[in-house]
């Protein structure tokens, strides 16, 4: 994990090849905001990494004051309730960077790392991620098993003491059609979920073969079996209620299921709609992602590739969706 | 000296100025397209062909006015354009309309935002587009007030009246998809006239979203479900993606999923337009105010559509 770790940083800072000990200049060498940035998502990732304070208390200080500003920055909007994030990009990296295959996954599990602990240390309470699509089954066979090994890999390394999940109180769900799944991956997706149900400071939503219009018809098959049972126990109290065996339908005709009943059953239900969707490598497309939930979120999309993305942009998706909502409420007077 | 681009400004856009990979201020475009598309640096400079436009919305290509076209016997590779990749169905919201009228000092009307589908219409037909839904009035609109709603209403009454001549000559078929019983009656007579004069035309299928959401779509779906049910019993087991598809009101159409979505106005969102059947429709948003959407910049989203990667997954 560190050797993986290594390479992204050193590829991303250039000049410091010592990893993770702090750089040896000051904390404000430059005043680029990016580099600014650089530095402070540097910092705060090698202390939350380390887990111990750096040898020198100064930088160490600084540093904290950098990342403190920073959250006072953005605190003065609204901090987004729920960010998605589309990890797109991995085989891609891995193809420019001559990686070997399933390299850039592997990249791209460290990237999320990072920018989970950025968003619960941004007080982002709920993040969604979407891991494996159930179209993503049509890739190749090998490439398939290997994802799937490296997804049960990363789950099983989720309830350990000093993962992320315990660090910060994160409960965990797997959303989607989990009977698609091998047995092994699924009985880990299953075993985090037990294992972190008594966590209640974030929520972790990993979409795993999902797809919104699968969700989307479980949700409606589900709505119509709970009519189905409910007209069931009135009719067996001899509630006449001339029960026809008809998906949705009533006795005369109206349809039964609601927008109430299906969203009641989502498996998104488990949190509120993305206020941001984040999908990376600049492509502009949902691919089946949250589309019932999406509706009013702001979409974003760096060209950034998934294992590239870094505080940066999170932060740069924080202040434009701020601007977003000021302008949305500026609508909302006019209107 | 910090590399902040002069089109940051407080309005909603995409990221750029900071970040070395800066695309032009307020589109999201594929990496790809950047080198395609020759775009001005500095916003609103008349002499480049850029994607997006200034702040006020300006339209900005060449002279200012629609590109004219060399008589060339194939107009799609005069503008970098392959007449097999078009998309198939485009989706449009032409947004901004209140802001557009802000800024030019006028009052609100939406002329300009009706005539614009029209036009955009027009273009699908030169460029060979067989489908074209737009996006005329939300479900959630409705928390608009009344006089904004009617003066729409009456707007877009009056534009089907006076079109529905040209839509029989240009062999354009409309459709109205969204819950017409909640729209003013003559609303509704104009709607059913329309679409019945023009239900045998075939050169473009025109449709516009009029009190539609996506979600209501879903529940009309399973509305028309319960009807089917009625007729021949249909079990839960037969509850699928591919049920689902025949019973939404995109049904009846050549192509029901949208290749590409263009928003203008800035705003980077779906805004519950056809949620269902844009799962892997590649979204186009420009800052250019909908009344300024003209040709070149429907030529820049082709052009940038051409280059996406379409994956579906895979």
């Amino acid at each position: 994990f560190l050797s993986v770790v290594d390479l992204r940083r050193r590829r991303r800072l250039g000049g410091f090849s010592d990893l993770p000990s702090p750089p040896s200049h000051p904390v404000f060498s430059s005043l680029h905001p990016l580099l600014l940035l650089q530095e402070v998502a540097f910092c705060k990732a090698c202390e939350m990494e380390k887990g111990k304070d750096s040898r020198n208390t100064l930088i160490s200080t600084l540093r904290n004051f950098a990342w403190n500003c920073l959250l006072g920055i953005l605190s003065v909007g609204p901090i987004p309730d729920h960010i998605a994030f589309i990890m797109d990009g991995n085989r891609r990296y891995a193809k420019i960077h001559n990686l070997k295959e399933g390299a850039g996954h592997k990249l791209g599990f460290a990237a999320l790392m990072s920018m989970l602990r950025y968003c619960y240390e941004l007080n982002v309470k709920y993040v969604t991620i979407y891991a494996f699509s159930i179209d993503n089954f049509k890739r190749r066979p090998e490439e398939v098993k290997s994802l799937m090994e490296l997804i049960r890999e990363k789950i099983e390394g989720l309830i350990r003491e000093e993962s992320i999940v315990n660090q910060y109180g994160v409960r965990v769900h797997f959303i989607g059609d989990l009977k698609l799944l091998d047995e092994t991956v699924r009985l880990a997706a299953e075993k985090a979920m037990a294992a972190t149900s008594g966590n209640s400071n974030a929520v972790l939503s990993i979409c795993i073969a999902y797809t919104s219009t699968n969700e989307i018809v479980n949700a409606v098959q589900q709505s119509c079996e709970e009519k189905w049972d409910e007209f069931r126990i009135l009719d067996s109290c001899g509630g006449a209620y001339g029960l026809t065996r008809y998906v949705g339908i009533g006795e005369n005709g109206e349809n039964l299921i609601g927008l109430e009943d299906i969203e009641r059953h989502m498996y998104m239900k488990v949190g509120p709609a993305p206020d941001i969707v984040i999908r990376t490598s600049g492509e502009t497309r949902l691919s089946n992602f949250l589309l019932w939930q999406s509706g009013c979120s702001f979409l974003y999309s760096p060209s950034a590739l998934w294992p590239e993305i870094d505080l940066r942009h999170l932060v740069w998706a924080v202040l434009n969706f701020q601007r977003d909502q000021a302008y949305m409420e500026k609508k909302k007077k006019i209107l | 000296m910090l590399g902040l681009s002069k089109s940051m400004s407080l309005r909603p856009r995409t990221a750029v100025g900071l970040f070395p990979s800066t695309r032009p201020s307020g589109v999201i475009v594929s990496p790809k397209s950047l080198v395609q598309t020759k775009c001005s640096s500095s916003s609103g400079s008349k002499n480049g062909r850029v994607a997006i436009t200034t702040q006020g919305g300006e339209g900005v290509f060449g002279s200012g006015g629609p590109m004219k076209m060399s008589p060339d016997r194939n107009p799609c590779s005069s503008v970098g354009l392959r007449r097999e990749l078009m998309p198939k169905h485009v989706a449009a919201i032409l947004d901004g309309n209140r802001r557009w009228a802000q800024v030019h000092g006028k009052e609100l009307d939406y002329d300009a935002f009706c005539y614009g589908y029209l036009d955009l219409a027009d273009l699908c037909i030169k460029w060979g587009i067989p489908t074209l839904t737009c996006f005329i009035f939300s479900t959630e609109n409705w928390k608009r007030t009344k006089e904004a709603n009617n003066l729409l209403f009456g707007q877009f009454k009056q534009c089907l009246e006076n079109s529905s001549v040209n839509f029989t000559r240009k062999g354009i078929k409309v459709s109205v998809l969204g819950e017409k019983t909640e729209l003013p009656k003559d609303l509704q007579e104009a709607i059913n006239q329309v679409e019945d004069e023009t239900k045998s035309n075939s050169k473009l299928e025109l449709n516009f979203a009029v009190n539609y959401g996506g979600k209501w779509d879903v529940v009309e779906a399973i509305r028309n479900m319960s009807k089917k049910a009625k007729a021949k019993e249909i079990k839960l087991q037969d509850v699928d993606e591919a049920l689902m598809d025949q019973l939404l009101s995109t049904s009846g159409l050549r192509v029901s999923d949208p290749d590409l979505m263009i928003r203008t106005g800035g705003d980077q969102r779906v805004s519950n337009f056809l949620i269902w059947q844009m799962s892997h429709t590649e979204f186009y948003f420009t800052d250019v105010y909908g009344p300024d959407f003209a040709e070149p910049h429907f030529i820049d989203a082709l052009r940038w559509f051409q280059q996406c990667d379409r994956l579906f997954g895979k």
